[in-house]
């Protein structure tokens, strides 16, 4: 007897403990019902069920932008508001697998998730609209490009949280040095300045591809470009398609495959003629936005284009050591005209949401302190922000960023639930134009035959 | 009363069995059910709806030309890991079984990996080989090797970077090696060793007719678990070049998870899963069926 309630103790213990690691984030919002502050009138139905929390639940990918603004704001919104808030962040491919968990389940567990954007098209059934959340005022706000990209069939499922593009930051040092600028004139026949078009790009770069202290080995380049798979490889390709004049990225809003025509052909051509001239380094198959910032920051880069947002570590002496010397300007103009692809971020709304009036009183308040996004990580949304004198005293590159943001030539990439598999197609095919395996044409070429097949 | 005893001795069996059953059920042919079912349906992105296509997604399968690309480089990149892991790690134990002064610290030295998670080992050697960044290049280049930090890119040519991921998994893949093996020399009878050595056999004679027919059936399990891991492997690789450049470096557990996760093509991802598991067994089954060594009696 003793002998079998020890087996079955021993038994229960053992099958329990597996069953412990199971158990559900701290994150839920189960906890009961806190009273309401006066300030959230407009909540009262919702608010008022016992089965609500006086919390929210947001998800974030880390160390994000929107990882530091929550929790910069996290104090005061709470004071005001009274909502407990629960921040949840995660790598960034935890994002969209931890959302779609939820919206799948429907269990409630997020009631807000900053997003990218391109995972409006394929989590929208899940977000709750918000077309209401903002006057028509404070719409006017964003640029529409902006608008658009948390927009799906004419419904707003998300509000623009920080946008980001591609701007170009240059040495200050070297284009105004003045032995610079006399190598320059003498061998190319005008004055050097900051690249403005893409023939310009191309023969700055060669100029300053150097050994500078003459052991043989270059060791700076004029300019890098991302090669990586995974990176944002394709990204960088479609900024040039934009200068190249492309009326749609990739395929338009009929699926009609458009990623080998003449503007994608010339953008691919011209990454190719970048890498043959020698002046990105060799490495650029391992290398992506973060890397070639590095080697900005690092002195062994002439001009690079890279994030707005990077600004404030260019110019952070702790991390750059050409932090004294950093000037940005938009990116160089192609054939059609200057422009980028706005890789922006949005706050949204889960329909699952146990608290979705409170969730949109969050939603609500990032975009009132959407400066915080900027104070953070250099970056924001709000066209008023972007403007701002006082803003762009220590953040020129919000200043750069509207600019190029609300450039016709700026463009967003397709609405599809499909883009990450179109995007390892085409990286895989840039990577193979790079090599030299093949020409730009045929690698589009393959892409559109790959792209074909996923969208059908 | 003999009937009785029995019973009660079966529902004792039965009842030690049991946790070993549920944690089997739970955590084994559960989520094989369910990778099954869900490779006979066709998801939405969002997995709410779903419709069931039957075999439709093994067919896909087996007329994807990346599936047979992936097998194929998942076939040489294991090979060419067990070979050289099972190659260094024999050396490195036969050197630390003999015995000198400090080998309990070269031994620790060479169990570091093991503390390692896969994806961390990968973040390493990433930084280790970054041709811009890179400790192993800028050493190379002072000494000597090779004429500039540049002219050896890891992780940007198709070749090296498959050559990269080899190595990063032979590093991680020693511990495992020299422990085992170590253990399976000290298996080896020291009389038989002797006898040899008094009958005039040499230390290579010793060596290939004593010590590895002792130390078969050792050999063979660590290889075939080495070799399970390996073609499962998956941290590495993604942290190193994830499946690139083009795709000289996607394994099977490269294009799996980039469809599952990325694409979110359940239904073909799981089919994937199923066929790769598959697979494994078989090579599983023919390497312990025609290679161990058959017990005497059976």
């Amino acid at each position: 007897m003793k002998r079998k309630l020890i087996s079955l103790f021993l038994t229960l213990a053992i099958v329990i403990m597996p069953l412990a690691g199971c158990s559900q984030s701290s994150n839920s919002p189960e906890s009961s019902l806190a009273q309401t502050s006066q300030m959230l009138e407009s909540l009262s139905d919702s608010m008022e069920s016992p089965a609500l929390g006086g919390s929210l639940s947001i998800l974030v990918e880390s160390g994000s932008a929107a990882d530091l603004t929550v929790n910069y704001i996290k104090e005061d919104f709470e004071a005001e508001t009274g909502i407990i808030l629960n921040i949840d962040a995660v790598p960034y491919s935890g994002v969209y697998d931890k959302l779609q968990a939820d919206i799948v389940a429907q269990k409630g567990i997020y009631d807000v998730a900053t997003i990218d954007v391109i995972w409006v098209a394929s989590l929208y059934p899940g977000l709750e609209p918000l077309d209401n959340l903002l006057t028509e005022e404070e719409w006017e706000d964003y640029a529409p490009s902006l608008i658009d990209g948390g927009q799906m069939d004419g419904v707003t499922y998300a509000v623009p949280a920080r946008g980001n593009a591609k701007i170009m930051y240059y040495r200050e040092d070297l284009f105004n040095d003045e032995q610079e600028k006399a190598a320059f004139k003498t061998e190319y026949g005008y004055d050097l300045i900051v690249p403005e078009t893409w023939e310009q790009v191309r023969e700055v770069a060669k100029f300053f591809t150097r050994d500078t202290d003459n052991d043989g080995v270059i060791d700076m380049y004029g300019t890098s470009i991302s090669a990586k798979m995974g990176g944002d490889t394709t990204h960088s390709f479609l900024d040039f398609a934009c200068q190249a004049g492309a009326e749609h990225l990739v395929m338009d809003d009929n699926n009609e495959i458009l990623v080998n025509d003449s503007t994608h052909v010339e953008a691919l051509q011209f990454m190719v003629s970048l890498k043959q001239d020698g002046s990105v380094p060799k490495g650029i198959f391992e290398m992506t936005n973060p890397e070639n910032i590095k080697m900005f920051q690092e002195g062994k880069l002439a001009f690079v284009y890279a994030w707005a947002s990077g600004y404030i570590g260019a110019v952070n002496p702790e991390k750059s050591q050409v932090a004294g010397n950093v000037g940005i300007t938009h990116v160089a103009s192609g054939p059609a005209g200057y422009g980028a692809v706005p890789a922006p971020w949005y706050n949204a709304v889960l329909s699952c949401s146990k608290n979705k009036e409170a969730a949109k009183v969050l939603v609500r308040y990032l975009h009132d302190h959407n400066e915080a996004y900027a104070i953070t990580k250099g970056t924001c949304a709000r066209n008023s922000l972007l403007m701002d004198e006082e803003m762009n005293k220590t953040n020129p590159q919000l200043a750069e960023l509207m600019d190029i943001m609300n450039q016709p030539r700026s463009l967003s990439r397709p609405k599809t639930d499909s883009w990450n598999e179109i995007q390892t197609a085409i990286d895989a095919q840039i990577q193979a134009a790079l090599l030299g395996e093949i020409d730009a044409q045929m690698a589009l070429d393959n892409a559109a035959a790959e792209i074909k097949n996923i969208v059908n | 009363m003999f009937k009785k005893k029995e019973n009660t001795r079966v529902r004792s069996l039965l009842l030690f069995m049991l946790p070993a059953l549920l944690f089997y059920l739970m955590f084994y042919i559960y989520p094989i059910s369910k990778l099954f079912s869900d490779s006979l349906f066709q998801f939405d992105k969002l997995r709410i709806n779903k419709a069931f296509v039957g075999i439709s997604n093994y067919i896909d399968v087996f007329s994807d030309p990346v599936f047979y690309e992936s097998t194929g480089v998942t076939i040489r990149y294991t090979i060419f890991s067990v070979l050289f892991s099972f190659l260094i790690g024999f050396l490195i134990a036969l050197s630390l079984q003999r015995g000198f002064r400090g080998d309990r610290l070269i031994r620790s030295l060479f169990l570091t990996p093991l503390m390692l998670a896969p994806v961390v080992s990968g973040l390493v050697w990433r930084f280790m080989l970054s041709s811009q960044f890179g400790i192993l290049n800028q050493l190379l280049y002072r000494i000597g090797i090779i004429p500039s930090p540049e002219a050896l890119l890891w992780l940007s040519d198709k070749t090296n970077a498959f050559v990269a991921c080899v190595i990063a998994n032979v590093w991680a893949s020693l511990p495992f090696f020299i422990i085992t093996l170590i253990a399976g020399l000290k298996g080896v009878p020291r009389d038989m060793l002797e006898a040899a050595e008094i009958d005039g056999a040499g230390v290579f004679s010793r060596f290939l007719w004593v010590t590895l027919p002792y130390m078969k059936n050792v050999i063979i399990t660590i290889v075939l678990l080495k070799t399970i891991d390996s073609i499962r492997g998956f941290g590495n690789i993604w942290v190193l070049t994830e499946g690139g450049p083009g795709s000289s470096t996607q394994t099977l557990s490269i294009y799996l998870y980039k469809n599952m996760v990325r694409f979110n093509k359940v239904g073909y991802a799981s089919a994937m899963a199923v066929v790769f598991m598959i697979l494994i067994m078989i090579f599983a089954v023919v390497f312990m069926r025609y290679l161990m060594e058959k017990k005497e009696g059976k």
